[in-house]
């Protein structure tokens, strides 16, 4: 599809801000159905729609749409339970707990004890931004980024936390590794998280993550689900 | 089919398409061609669909030998192409036949330059798309003596015009989202100083030299698109290109239209960008 696109700022800061942007999404979604794509940020929408579709009435629509009182429920994603490693005497964990002036324990029960909400996905494929940090473990991000972060490394920067999808360079503090491959070209879902799902983590030892590494690309997601 | 063998790569040779749209709410890049246009044209004056898989090389071009009659079509960057006895410039359409060599140049103008073929090289696809991205499609990365596959046809001559790039001129923009948090005299500025391409330029981002006083906050993670011009705290411009990120935290303050992402592309280094509005 190429044609126009149409970036929203969601004016609400904040949780609130995520909540009105997904009724926002469902709302323009549900009435142009695959007429366009929507792209989340995490206070924004952007919406992309082919040429055919008259530019002018397309932005009015949409802002009645986004203005549209929040009545009703909001059917969200999947609400996952994730496997995590914490390494206590990994450089990242020590750094933190030094910068933020607490036992790496406590950065622990705080990390674990959250529930977390997929705000957005973006910088790698399959990476997401997830909101619900708590406030305890808010951390600017790194000077200069690491040149190699793990595949699965679970980080926090800038009042967010992140799961890395593949190795690559990143500025964010890596507390933990899930054990769950967040993308998997051959399997039937290859991507395991969308905007919208929510996640908490729940702590395995080594032995634990290695196997589960191990099983990785045979694992079956339903057990990573709640309820 | 038939093979075309890469007797030499070029430099950054890659297999592009019109890339993927549809994944980029996974955080999955757009990709495609740099030059969107010169790619489609090289498609379309072979009578292929403008989304076929074509052959991208960045500022030399490979020499490439072919084991089964076709059509091809070079078009982008200004560059010689060698084929038996005769020499010309892009944009060419040749006539192949069994045995063929052609060979091309560096880039005399311009950055990117295509090779279509008739009915399209044979490409692995994922996510609708056959264009490069590590991780996605990782065959596309071409070497030194790897093929690739065509289904051959029967060359019939035929005269055909196209157009080159245009590697001047001002660049056409929209106001980005934050265009509105400048203040006048930022505004002014963005819109009346001319800009030169700067050393860094990839498929991610084209960075220009000269900065612009910038105050403003890094702002929460938002959408971005290829054309999106980001202003850096150091006041420096990056505009995102084919494979940039889809989200992104410096203000947007304009957007390119698709004319303009593909004229930039073919932008050398030094050369002088300036935006309108329009």
């Amino acid at each position: 599809m190429s044609g126009n696109s149409l970036l929203i700022n969601v004016l609400s800061a904040g949780q609130d801000a995520v909540c009105n942007r997904f009724h926002a999404a469902h709302a323009i979604q549900a009435y142009y159905k695959n007429d366009v794509v929507i792209n989340h940020g995490v206070e924004s929408l952007l919406v992309m729609w082919p040429s055919h579709l008259l530019t002018q009435s397309l932005i009015a629509t949409v802002k009645n749409l986004v203005n549209t009182p929040k009545n009703s429920i909001l059917k969200t994603g999947t609400n996952w339970k994730l496997p995590i490693y914490y390494n206590r005497a990994a450089a990242d964990l020590l750094e933190v707990a030094q910068q933020l002036g607490m036992p790496v324990e406590r950065v622990i029960t705080l990390h674990k004890a959250a529930v977390y909400d997929v705000a957005c996905m973006g910088f790698l494929p399959g990476f997401p931004y997830l909101s619900g940090l708590p406030a305890q473990l808010n951390i600017a991000r790194k000077a200069i980024p690491a040149i190699k972060v793990a595949a699965g490394a679970v980080a926090i920067a800038a009042a967010m936390c992140g799961i890395y999808p593949q190795e690559s360079p990143g500025g964010w503090y890596v507390l933990g590794n899930c054990a769950i491959p967040l993308f998997d070209k051959e399997r039937a879902r290859p991507f395991l998280l969308k905007t919208m799902d929510s996640l908490s983590f729940y702590e395995i030892d080594l032995v634990t993550f290695k196997q589960l590494t191990q099983e990785a690309k045979t694992l079956n997601l339903n057990n990573f689900k709640h309820g | 089919m038939a093979r075309c063998t890469l007797i030499d790569a070029g430099f950054f040779t890659s297999i592009q398409d019109k890339g993927r749209l549809r994944a980029r709410d996974y955080g999955v890049p757009h990709s495609g061609a740099m030059d969107l246009h010169s790619a489609a044209q090289a498609n379309t004056i072979l009578g292929n669909a403008a989304n076929t898989p074509v052959l991208e090389m960045t500022m030399i071009g490979g020499t490439f030998m072919f084991s089964e009659p076709t059509r091809i079509a070079i078009t982008g960057a200004l560059c010689e192409v060698a084929h038996g006895q005769e020499k010309q410039l892009t944009p060419c359409v040749l006539h192949i036949k069994t045995g063929d060599v052609v060979s091309m140049s560096a880039a005399k103008e311009g950055n990117f330059m295509y090779l279509a073929i008739s009915g399209g090289f044979q490409a692995a696809s994922y996510l609708d798309s056959a264009s490069y991205f590590p991780g996605l499609v990782d065959t596309a990365s071409m070497n030194k003596g790897s093929f690739l596959l065509y289904q051959p046809v029967n060359a019939t001559r035929t005269t055909i015009s196209f157009d080159t790039p245009n590697f001047k001129g001002s660049l056409k923009a929209y106001r980005g989202a934050e265009f509105y948090l400048l203040n006048r005299q930022q505004q002014e500025q963005l819109l009346s100083k001319s800009f030169t391409v700067s050393k860094n330029w990839n498929r991610m981002a084209f960075q220009l030299v000269e900065p612009i006083v910038n105050d403003l906050n890094p702002m929460p993670s938002s959408p971005v698109i290829p054309g999106t011009v980001q202003l850096t705290p150091s006041g420096k411009l990056i505009v995102l290109m084919r494979d940039a990120q889809t989200t992104g935290g410096y203000p947007r303050v304009l957007q390119l239209t698709e004319e303009s992402i593909n004229e930039l592309s073919q932008r050398t280094v030094g050369m002088a960008v300036d935006f309108v509005i329009g």
